[in-house]
């Protein structure tokens, strides 16, 4: 701006000697300032104008513009580079060169026709924006790859003839082709600009690579002769004529290829076709590395990601990736549409992330399936499934040329289904075996069962690699033969899919053997995507359709699978879902037990999915529901003498006990969290009453007959160890409840109790982490009972950390360590530590966020974030600060407000809310009251 | 000081602070451009393409109306840092809707880095490079580009960061920057040179490395 100041600024600083005052730190800062508006102004200040005046400090802001200069310039944008050029007197003569006309100009500079005098040959000059190749080492750089690309020699390549630089120019030369590029062509053709820069204004590129295309080394008018191409329209004639343009450049990039050469960056903007039809490839490696400077040094933009492939993205460019970006722009000439085509430069990077995704007969009906099918291999998502090299692509489109078949493989809607399922990283991790049951699943389902036989017989008969491929469909197509036994098979096979599915599920977040973990807002296991649930979905319809034909004996298989798809929807955290999912599973068991009056098996099915819907409706707040269903499984299982005497009947038994029982304690009260609760005034309220409510008695005696009938099964059984687990459980559960009705020494009893069988279960099994969880779970709630509690807390502590160190992203962990966190906070504040109280519940707040960000829908971590917010509301009441002890209750209310968006039908939160809403209603009272007090005091 | 000129005037702002809702449009259109650049910084450069920066600014807008009662009892905060406090909810809850909801989709697109570890405002600067940078051979480098800078930037202290992006990203004077991080000017200042320092050192170091790997 002023650069008097600058100078004053210097001159006073004079005086106070090189090493930067706390005076003079004020003047760099203001200088830096300047420096700063001076760039984003669009000036070039000069870094050592500034110096100068600085000769005291002079390495320090020198070092300090020179960062500036840095971060200003890389982050401005769209200021193209060829304005520099531009803004220059027109250029008349570059060394031997004598320029006739510009051509075009882009991102990398400008491009002229000019006439080599000593040889009187036409060429094409492309000259460098200036500041391109500013230092010399990538002056050298870009002449090592200009050399490169000036040895290929190739009919299909456009020859350089060398780099040169004149005075600030620096510049390539190379033949002068007469025609155009293949960009400008489809835009002769093609009703939409298809290939221009996104319209979108995102900050990101509005520089069109249509500018860029321009600065190809041709004139732009002269067509190729009619006669060399022909009329979209004629198809059959085009889509050849396009394969032998495919040819072409599978040439020259071979031979690129087998002389070391990447190009780096083929699309139709560098194909250019002359006036004979000859197909030339321009800018070998030249474009990339040119524009790798230009960016870095400036910011510019210079063209989209269009044409890039997937692999790209990620750092790996080789030979295939050549082949997958030749193959887009055989597409668009095809389809006469970019294959990847986007709003804005983020829009695109996410599609060409995900390869093309409309299969090209789609848009043109007319194109040939072998061509199609050359296309698709040549665009395979993964480099691996492609042509291993240009020559191979060449090869098959040779074949297509003259009618032989070509070698490239049609990919079956069920490979395209695997393929797309390796893509998606969740569901990759399923298992080769699970592939192959979805092979079969989605032939089966895609073509139905005739077609699916038709089809195999016809893969089979045509071809013996395709024969082996289908290997892993052969059981179906055995079963091909009867209809019936068909569909039953394929229910079979789509149970073993399901299974599959499921453990392999289970494995990503959850061990296996430990599917009976309690809390099932715990369970919700981040792993499970709603790609899974998709799959599953289609499973399911698939059940559906084969469960009609075959009620009876399907029965057994459709509930398993309704089964698994409600235990899906409930890890996911769909409520609503799973609900319906267990109900239907529970008509179909309820049928099949009226088939089977003798069987068990099917009662306790019953109440195994009994229970799950009881945990269900207790988890959506509807407690009436909930106790209604408890009442319904307590009824079919003591009304069945038989069932009540296996093992199972009562373990399904006493856990309705234990759910009726948490119901009642954890959720029935209108005080969410207890635990944390502790020491509070309505807690002091409560506690003067000599009653305990009649929820906890209820859940007391419920805990009871849940106990004793483990206590049996444990000791009639103590090899099961789901019984120990569960007895472990319960008896934290009595633990609470104990706390809850002051009875404080059965308390501590129950809680040594639960630690004792978690100790004795992870002992065993030192590998699972899910007993380390309950056990860290256990001991975190020993606050409640203020006793050893300091050790426990420690060792859940320890135990938390363990856990989160082996998978740090698991929600329940990251939950778990919250509380454990909270419970710290809660001592601090009672020990009056309000500072570092605060600090810890802020942290705790945080990782709240983070879990509400990942599973919103999981109302636990929505209260537990209110629960720290109202806490934190108290520690302000603690400290006098009144007015921010109302923000934190505010706060609270408007996180109520949206989970109540998010969960309307659920009761907690309303009750929850107004228990806050009255809260602030009775702080605004006592506030008043208590700034009375302080004035009377 | 050098963004004196696009200071509102006093008197506008204290007729914003009586409750003016005009004078809000007015003061507000004055920093539309700023609060713009501050938008484009911090906006998630996955659902940019989804979001348009004029958006944002339209709700905050809608939400500086509501509020304006709240501004004319924070008599201390200066009009464009308001507004910017606006602007950062607004943001906050954009990308609570967007990436949100669709967490596990976006997680799976293109990443400026195998891995997710940097903090927040390493990534906006460097997602903010790298915005500027889509030539199409470009994106192929950035991985290795944005790896650097992001490394360069993560081994910087958290404030020392926030500073850089508040002066450079979004452009605030050291005094807006000391008030935002509620520090005295004079350390923000402090912070402010120490950190381009550490930064230019850094570079440096960066810079080195890349002459090594070309000879």
């Amino acid at each position: 701006m002023n650069r008097k100041d600058t100078q004053q600024d210097a001159n006073t600083s004079e005086h106070h000697g090189p090493a930067p005052t706390q005076g003079n730190e004020i003047d760099l800062d203001r200088i830096a300032e300047e420096f700063s508006h001076a760039i984003r102004e669009g000036n070039a200040p000069d870094i050592e104008e500034y110096v100068s005046q600085y000769p005291e400090d002079k390495d320090h802001i020198r070092e300090l513009l020179k960062s500036i200069s840095l971060i200003e310039v890389m982050k401005r944008k769209n200021t193209p580079v060829v304005e520099t050029v531009a803004s220059q007197p027109p250029l008349t003569q570059l060394d031997d060169y004598k320029i006739i006309s510009e051509i075009g100009r882009g991102g990398m500079g400008i491009v002229f026709e000019a006439i080599h005098q000593s040889l009187g040959r036409k060429v094409a000059i492309k000259v460098l924006a200036n500041n391109l190749l500013g230092d010399t080492k990538h002056l050298t750089r870009f002449r090592r790859e200009a050399r490169a690309a000036a040895k290929l020699r190739h009919t299909n390549i456009v020859p350089v003839f060398g780099v040169g630089s004149s005075g600030n120019h620096h510049y390539y030369v190379m033949d002068y082709i007469d025609g155009m590029s293949l960009h400008q062509w489809l835009g002769c053709i093609g009703q939409d600009d298809s290939a221009a820069a996104p319209t979108v204004d995102t900050f990101a590129a509005t520089t069109a690579a249509g500018t860029e295309t321009e600065a190809s080394p041709i004139p732009g008018g002269t067509i190729p002769r009619e006669s060399d191409v022909p009329r979209f329209e004629d198809s059959t004639a085009y889509q050849r004529w396009v394969a032998r343009l495919g040819i072409s450049a599978t040439d020259a990039l071979h031979y690129a290829h087998t002389q070391g050469v990447l190009h780096r960056d083929i699309k139709p903007a560098n194909l250019l076709l002359d006036s004979q039809g000859t197909l030339w490839i321009a800018d070998f490696g030249l474009a990339k590395f040119v524009e790798q400077q230009a960016v870095t040094a400036t910011g510019d933009i210079v063209g989209t990601p269009q044409y890039m492939p997937p692999e790209s993205f990620e750092g790996t460019y080789d030979i295939r990736s050549e082949v997958y970006a030749l193959g887009l722009t055989l597409y668009e000439l095809l389809t006469l549409q970019p294959a990847i085509d986007g709003n804005g430069t983020a829009d695109i990077i996410r599609k060409a992330t995900k390869g093309i995704s409309a299969l090209p007969r789609k848009l043109n009906p007319l194109i040939a399936p072998d061509l199609e099918t050359i296309l698709l291999k040549a665009l395979a998502h993964d480099p691996d499934n492609r042509y291993p090299d240009a020559q191979q692509l060449r090869n098959d489109l040779q074949c297509f040329l003259t009618d032989r078949p070509i070698t490239a493989r049609r990919v079956s809607t069920a490979e395209r289904v695997i393929r797309w399922s390796r893509r998606e990283p969740k569901v990759a991790a399923l298992t080769f075996t699970t592939f192959g049951l979805l092979v079969a699943l989605a032939a089966v389902s895609a073509f139905g069962f005739w077609q699916t036989r038709e089809a195999l017989n016809r893969a089979q008969a045509s071809e013996l690699t395709a024969q082996q491929s289908l290997k892993l469909r052969t059981s179906a197509l055995e079963v091909a033969e009867e209809q019936r036994g068909l569909a039953e098979q394929n229910l079979h096979v789509a149970i073993a899919a399901l299974n599959e599915v499921m453990e392999n599920i289970s494995n990503r977040g959850i061990e296996a053997g430990a599917e009976f973990l309690g809390e099932v807002t715990d369970t919700t296991s981040p792993n499970v995507t709603p790609q899974d649930a998709e799959l599953l979905n289609s499973l399911l319809g698939f059940f559906d359709e084969l469960g009609r034909t075959n009620s009876k004996d399907l029965l057994a298989e459709s509930a398993v699978a309704a089964k698994y798809a409600g235990d899906i929807c409930l890890r996911f955290g769909d409520l609503q879902k799973a609900e319906s999912s267990f109900n239907e599973a529970l008509n179909r068991t309820v049928e099949l037990a009226k088939c089977d009056p003798n069987e068990t098996k099917h009662v306790v099915n019953q109440a195994a999915i009994l229970n799950e819907l009881a945990m269900i409706t207790g988890l959506r707040g509807k407690l009436r529901d909930a106790d209604a269903i408890f009442a319904n499984t307590r009824n079919l299982l003591q009304s069945c003498p038989d069932v009540m005497s296996t093992k199972e009947g009562k373990f399904h038994y006493a856990i309705a006990h234990r759910l009726v029982a948490s119901h009642a304690t954890r959720i029935g009260l209108d005080e969410p969290n207890l635990y944390q609760r502790a020491g509070r005034p309505w807690v002091a309220r409560r506690a003067m009453n000599n009653d305990p409510p009649p929820q906890i008695e209820k859940a007391w005696i419920a805990l009871k007959e849940c106990i004793e009938v483990l206590d049996g099964l444990v000791q009639t059984h103590p090899q099961e160890q789901q019984f120990s687990a569960e007895l472990a459980r319960a008896y934290r559960d009595k633990a609470v409840t104990a706390s809850l009705a002051r009875r404080r020494t059965e308390a501590e009893t129950a809680i040594r109790e639960s630690i004792a069988l978690f100790d004795e279960l992870l002992d065993a099994n030192p590998m699972l982490d899910s007993i380390r969880y309950e056990l860290a779970l256990t001991l975190s709630c020993a606050e409640t009972f203020n006793m050893d509690y300091l050790r426990r807390s420690i060792r859940a502590n320890e135990l938390c950390d363990e856990l989160l160190k082996k998978s740090p992203d698991l929600p329940h962990y990251r939950a778990l360590h919250a509380s454990i966190r909270t419970t710290l906070a809660m001592r601090q504040m009672r020990m009056e530590h309000y500072i570092s109280a605060e600090r810890i519940w802020n942290e705790v707040l945080d990782t709240y966020d983070s879990l509400i960000q990942d599973s919103p829908d999981v109302i636990l971590y929505q209260r537990r974030h209110c629960d720290v917010l109202e806490s934190l509301s108290d520690l302000k009441v603690r400290q006098g600060d009144y007015k921010a002890a109302k923000e934190y209750l505010e706060r609270a209310i408007e996180r109520l407000e949206i989970a109540m968006l998010r969960s309307p039908d659920s009761a907690i939160v309303r009750l929850y809310m107004r228990r806050l809403t009255q809260r602030l209603r009775r702080h605004a009272e006592s506030h008043k009251s208590s700034e009375v007090n302080r004035t009377e005091d | 000081m050098t963004d004196a000129s696009t200071d509102a005037a006093d008197d506008l702002v204290a007729r914003m602070r009586a409750g003016n809702k005009d004078a809000l449009a007015t003061v507000f259109s004055t920093y539309r451009e700023r609060l713009r650049r501050i938008i484009q910084f911090r906006i998630d450069y996955r659902i940019a393409g989804r979001v348009s920066d004029s958006d944002v600014l339209q709700d905050t807008f809608i939400a500086a109306a509501k509020r304006l009662p709240h501004f004319s009892k924070q008599s201390e905060i200066p009009a464009f840092l308001w507004l910017r406090l606006l602007v950062k909810q607004q943001l906050i809850d954009v990308h609570r809707q967007h990436l949100q909801a669709e967490m596990r989709d976006v997680r799976k697109e293109v990443s400026l880095q195998p891995k997710h570890t940097s903090p927040h405002t390493s990534m906006a600067i460097a997602a903010q490079l790298a915005g500027a940078m889509t030539s199409v051979s470009e994106v192929m480098a950035r991985a290795e580009h944005i790896a650097q800078l992001e490394s360069v930037l993560n081994q910087m202290d958290d404030v020392d960061r926030e500073v850089i992006a508040l002066r450079h990203f979004e452009e605030l004077t050291n005094l807006e920057t000391a008030k935002v991080l509620e520090l005295q000017p004079s350390a923000a200042s402090k912070r402010y040179l120490r950190a381009m320092t550490r930064l230019s050192q850094l570079m440096v170091k960066f810079e080195e490395s890349q002459v090594g790997e070309d000879s």
